[in-house]
């Protein structure tokens, strides 16, 4: 667990650091500035973050030729992968196909099953249609039964 | 991949191309990893995984975080990164890319600018690379490094009081 102590010197090195970005305003500065008063080595790297020179321009972009070199090796490199791999073309689409449309072709199959059994004529109670398909009575068994009964009788 | 899927990703990589390469550039420099070559299997490896890519997500975003999980992969097999960190500021090299890069008056100031964001651990200097290099927001930053905006605002600042110790070391002051 964090100590308040630490936690407060995060928060201040977060704002510090939002300062530096340009992300407060004069009275927001002014306040953070107030604060750092209290924290002599924090008001110290305050200042020399502060000072810090502009890094954004150090690296400047390749010239249109260089760049047009590379790209076209990349997508020779590319162009060369897919003859390569005939099959890529197929195995990807059906690999997508199934990522994007298997969870809703399930659910629309199941739809239809439901909304066909429980429209099935002469069928009323959706329970007793329910509890029919699920355990499906059996005309065979039942009759062997009382047959064999008779015979138990008689006997 | 359809045809349409294809169009879009040459599109891509002829846009993105230029800042993606600047960008690795800033990051790997110091080692020995080259970005022309990072950049190729960067490539490769997102039109091979096109179908991952989710549609509402930002293509840079995506690519940058394949060409970076590529570059740490390299530096644990070459086993330089330690190597390099260790290295003092003043014996880095760091390539002044013979005009390629169109600053043709690269001062000393900027070749030691450079060194000292090579001289950063890679936790650090990932970040100021994609903060302050490439100009990504701090929610494009996490999307990459899939951190919380207040560890990368933290690991900064971390990196900004680095930078300016280096800095002073140097005899760079702002210009």
């Amino acid at each position: 667990m964090k100590s308040i102590k630490n936690e407060q010197t995060e928060r201040l090195e977060i704002r510090i650091n939002d300062a530096a970005d340009g992300f407060l305003n004069q009275k927001e500065i002014a306040d953070l500035e107030k604060d750092l008063q209290a924290h002599p080595e924090l008001l110290k790297d305050y200042y020399s973050i502060m000072d810090l020179p502009d890094f954004s321009n150090i690296y400047g972009e390749l010239n249109e030729h260089q760049n047009r070199n590379q790209i076209s090796v990349i997508l020779n490199k590319i162009g060369l992968t897919k003859s390569q791999n005939p099959g890529l073309n197929f195995e990807n689409i059906t690999v997508l196909w199934f990522k994007k449309y298997a969870l809703a072709a399930s659910f629309l199959i199941l739809a239809i099953t439901s909304v066909f059994n429980l429209s099935q004529p002469g069928v009323a109670d959706t329970e007793i249609a329910l509890e029919e398909l699920i355990y499906p009575e059996s005309d065979v068994v039942s009759d062997d039964y009382v047959t064999y009964l008779d015979e138990w009788i008689e006997q | 991949m359809d045809n349409h899927m294809d169009r879009e990703f040459t599109r891509s990589v002829e846009e993105l191309y230029p800042r993606l390469h600047r960008a690795m550039r800033a990051y790997l420099a110091g080692s020995s990893v080259d970005a022309e070559d990072l950049l190729q299997e960067t490539f490769l490896k997102a039109y091979l995984n096109l179908d991952t890519f989710r549609e509402d997500a930002s293509m840079y975003t995506w690519l940058y975080s394949i060409a970076r999980n590529l570059a740490i992969d390299e530096f644990r097999k070459r086993k330089k990164e330690k190597l390099m960190s260790n290295t003092p500021v003043e014996d880095l090299e760091i390539s002044i890319d013979d005009n390629n890069d169109g600053l043709e008056n690269l001062d000393h100031q900027v070749l030691m600018m450079r060194k000292a964001i090579a001289q950063l651990p890679e936790l650090l200097r990932s970040i100021v690379v994609m903060k302050t290099i490439d100009g990504l927001s701090y929610p494009e930053i996490a999307e990459i490094t899939d951190l919380n905006e207040e560890t990368i605002k933290n690991r900064m600042f971390r990196a900004r009081k680095e930078l300016a110790i280096m800095l002073k070391q140097m005899g760079i002051e702002r210009s």
